[in-house]
């Protein structure tokens, strides 16, 4: 009721728009945040120049980019992993199609993020009651992590095109294809302004985000197997769908995808400038009374802290499992009918595209389960600087027995995703390839390596936590990445995920499977002890 | 008997700052001792280490005659925390995060948790989230209260609390103490600890200033004294009262001056000699106490 008449009165006086100082807002969000969209242009725009330089090597001449199309342009796990690659006898589009999986994933992210750690971050924490008692109106936190988010993705955008254009590719495709990954990223932070308005947590807003990209990415996989209407659910088709390197290039998606950006944004301003301050649509109700005897203990806290992200990615990592695996008939189906990759692979072309295609898959579902586990050990240094760790441990427990329930808790939520994620695979999968069980479970040193990790940044230098992402960005990174860029062995050893090796299609190497159970458990214990050791707070 | 908490010569430095620089304190079996000083003194700092969550540089710190740090867990079984700035856990409500705090330390006394829900006015059933920060605080407050604790510890726990709820934390606090509680009462608000406590010490950059009973610190202070005369008052010894003004008030004078108060039976005779048409004499207040001591350079 009072939100009702707030709006009115101030829709009575226009003399205080509720949008005023966007200004004052903008300068607080560059000064406190400017690292974040910095990092992000940097690291996609050099990430894809590394690429394109990569490439422009390997597939030099016009010959080259043929065989090219004619064999990883024509197989279909490639396909659902990257995206259909259209052009890619040109250099854009085997660009477009290698850097696919990177820029489906980390555009969106990077909309999601930027637009939720501006505002209802600092709303969550109460910075922005603060701000707003300083003549800020509701919208203007909002508009200014937008104005800030969409002119970081158009930095991105431009990037990249003109990279393409200075190794010669024409520049109305480059310019195409910037824009697309642009818009796809607007999407997201569109996305994130309207979801922001429904719930109360940033880390709500972005659990959200990412449901909805796994489910585009999921819808995107299935369109372009199939080929069918599926794909125009996904905000990711609508980038890809232009289509720049090809013949048939066209602008129509993106226009698609703009509109819902302009629709998701201008919902979420009407929204916030009709709610309170600190609130959300979806209103909390009374709880318990009382907490269970195990409620109560660390692990009990553990479990609630850790589950819904834990079961979130659980699921998604079923989800993916069972989805992909159900492909490798289609993709059996193309390379039968494909002489091309029939003469690359041998006779059993079908069976060992399926081998490497399930391979991908579960490095995918390992990312997924390190997502996870990152994810869950971050909460360990978001307890300390909630200010709740020192009344869990001013009472009579111990600091070791809370930091190992905790991360032992999500290691066991990040182990079951990948396990779950395996067996989907091994379900839908399994009568094409073998030994998808025990490649499943040759990743889960690489991501007990996180949970290592996560134990040994709390326990020593809290204050950079949240470099585990960091860590992962690079696994991904190395992995996907690596051998198109030619990197160094040692540069690829850094990625855990990369160590494993080429499960199912090599086996699996006991020696490294060893080697990561070594260093998930010593930086673990290196961790510990430096909790043990540490002042809280710190 | 040893004391609850033995500090001696303690320093913690953070890089080049020196938070605490050489602070003794003691608290004996059932002390309820005030601890004050201006923000940033170092208090909570102290508390952190005698609770063993932050490490000493150097120094003696005994808690129930034991290392903090070594056995924080064992010692923690003795004594229930209230944080100057509660933080709980947004999704539980205020009854879950009572059990939570309660689940390991000191037995806890089910009757007196429910009496004392009833008595801070707490809805246990409402999420931590939708609380204020005087709820929140309540919620620490009943957690730390209803447990069988040897040892408070209380870092500036009225912050937020209404003047009503301020009357509660008194009452329960001065309960807990006549069970034999010992309490360590870090606070900024004078009435409140000239209430609670006998003791008090005062802490300022890192050691502590002052420390003595209450009484003594009165004692310690002038008491300031006006007077209006109906004849020309005396002259006074400046070695005894200082702050002297003199002012002829028809036939007599107006003095006003402050004095040790032992001094008082020496100065005032010659004065009430002169003969007294209006007397005030003013004890110290702990305000203008504890101002001189946190403003001494």
């Amino acid at each position: 009721m009072t939100a009702t008449t707030e709006a009115r009165e101030t829709g009575a006086r226009p003399a205080e728009p509720a949008g005023s100082g966007f200004g004052a807002v903008l300068r607080v969000q560059l000064r406190t945040g400017w690292k974040a969209p910095v990092i992000w242009v940097l690291a996609l725009v050099g990430g894809y120049a590394a690429t394109v330089a990569a490439l422009d090597t390997t597939y030099g001449t016009p010959e080259q980019l043929a065989t090219y199309e004619q064999t990883v342009g024509s197989d279909p796990a490639m396909a659902a992993i990257n995206g259909t690659p259209y052009g890619a006898d040109t250099l854009g589009g085997v660009a477009a199609n290698e850097f696919g999986f990177i820029a489906a994933i980390a555009i969106p992210l990077m909309g999601l993020f930027l637009v939720a750690r501006q505002t209802r971050a600092p709303e969550e924490s109460g910075l922005l009651e603060l701000l707003r008692s300083r003549g800020v109106g509701r919208r203007a936190p909002w508009t200014a992590a937008v104005v800030v988010t969409v002119v970081a993705l158009a930095l991105v955008g431009t990037g990249m095109a003109l990279v393409l254009i200075a190794y010669g590719e024409p520049a109305d495709a480059a310019w195409l294809y910037g824009a697309s990954i642009a818009t796809l990223g607007g999407v997201f932070a569109g996305l994130a302004t309207f979801v922001g308005q429904l719930v109360r947590r940033a880390a709500g807003v972005t659990a959200v985000g990412i449901i909805v990209l796994g489910g585009a990415y999921l819808t995107r996989a299935i369109g372009d197997v199939r080929d069918n209407a599926w794909k125009w659910l996904s905000p990711l088709a609508w980038q890809q769908e232009t289509r720049p390197f090809a013949d048939d290039s066209r602008v129509w998606p993106l226009l698609l995808a703009l509109a819902v950006v302009i629709v998701l944004v201008v919902a979420g301003l009407v929204l916030v400038g009709s709610r309170d301050l600190g609130s959300a649509m979806v209103a909390s109700r009374p709880g318990p009374r009382r907490a269970s005897r195990f409620g109560a203990s660390t692990l009990g806290l553990a479990l609630r802290a850790h589950a819904p992200a834990g079961l979130g990615w659980i699921a998604g990592a079923a989800v993916v499992g069972v989805v992909f695996g159900a492909f490798t008939d289609d993709i059996a189906d193309a390379v039968a009918a494909n002489p091309a990759l029939a003469g690359m692979f041998g006779a059993d072309a079908a069976d060992q595209v399926n081998e490497s295609y399930a391979g991908f898959t579960l490095l995918l579902i390992a990312f997924m389960a390190m997502g996870c586990l990152a994810q869950s050990m971050l909460r360990l240094h978001g307890e300390e600087t909630g200010g709740r760790l020192e009344p869990t441990l001013a009472r009579a427990s111990h600091r070791v027995g809370w930091m190992t329930t905790h991360a032992v808790t999500a290691a066991v939520f990040a182990c079951i995703a990948l396990l779950v994620g395996g067996a989907g695979l091994a379900w839908t999968a399994g009568d094409r390839v073998d030994g998808v069980l025990a490649a499943t479970a040759a990743y889960l040193p690489a991501v007990l390596v996180i949970g290592g990790l996560g134990m040994l940044l709390f326990g020593l230098v809290p204050g950079w936590s949240s470099l585990i992402w960091l860590v992962l960005a690079y696994a991904v990174f190395a992995d996907l990445l690596g051998s198109t860029l030619s990197l160094p062995d040692w540069a690829l050893a850094l990625s855990p995920t990369h160590v494993v090796g080429d499960v199912p299609v090599d086996d699996v190497d006991a020696a490294a499977e060893l080697w990561l159970s070594v260093v998930a458990l010593g930086t673990a214990a290196v961790g510990a002890i430096g909790f043990r050791l540490r002042d809280v707070p710190r | 008997m040893a004391d609850v908490i033995e500090i001696e010569g303690l320093h913690k430095h953070f890089g080049k700052v020196r938070a605490l620089d050489g602070l003794d304190l003691r608290l004996a079996e059932g002390q309820v001792l005030g601890f004050l000083g201006p923000n940033g003194a170092g208090k909570s700092t102290t508390i952190r280490v005698v609770l063993g969550l932050m490490r000493k540089t150097s120094g003696q710190v005994r808690l129930f005659g034991d290392d903090p740090w070594a056995h924080a867990v064992r010692l923690h079984r003795r004594l229930a925390y209230v944080p100057g700035d509660v933080a709980l856990w947004p999704q539980l409500t205020g009854g879950q995060c009572i059990d939570v705090l309660t689940s390991s330390g000191p037995a806890v006394n089910a009757e007196r948790r429910d009496a004392l829900i009833e008595r801070f006015d707490l809805d246990p059933t409402k999420r931590v989230r939708d609380y204020s920060k005087g709820n929140r605080q309540k919620v620490a407050l009943v957690a730390a209260f209803s447990a069988e604790a040897d040892l408070l510890v209380l870092d500036e726990p009225t912050s937020g609390l209404d003047p009503l709820m301020e009357e509660v934390f008194r009452e329960t606090v001065a309960e807990r103490a006549a069970d034999g509680a010992s309490v360590l009462l870090s606070s900024h608000i004078l009435s409140e600890v000239d209430a609670l406590c006998e003791d008090v010490a005062i802490v300022r950059k890192g050691t502590i200033v002052r420390s003595g009973s209450v009484a003594e610190l009165r004692s310690l202070s002038r008491t300031s004294v006006h007077a209006v005369t109906t004849s020309p008052a005396p002259t006074l010894d400046h070695a005894t009262v200082s702050g002297l003004q003199r002012t002829p008030a028809g036939e007599g004078t107006e003095l006003s001056f402050s004095v040790d108060p032992g001094a008082l039976d020496t100065v005032l005779p010659p004065v009430l000699a002169a003969g007294v048409s209006a007397l005030t004499v003013r004890p110290p207040s702990l305000d203008e106490l504890f101002l001189s001591e946190y403003e001494d350079a």
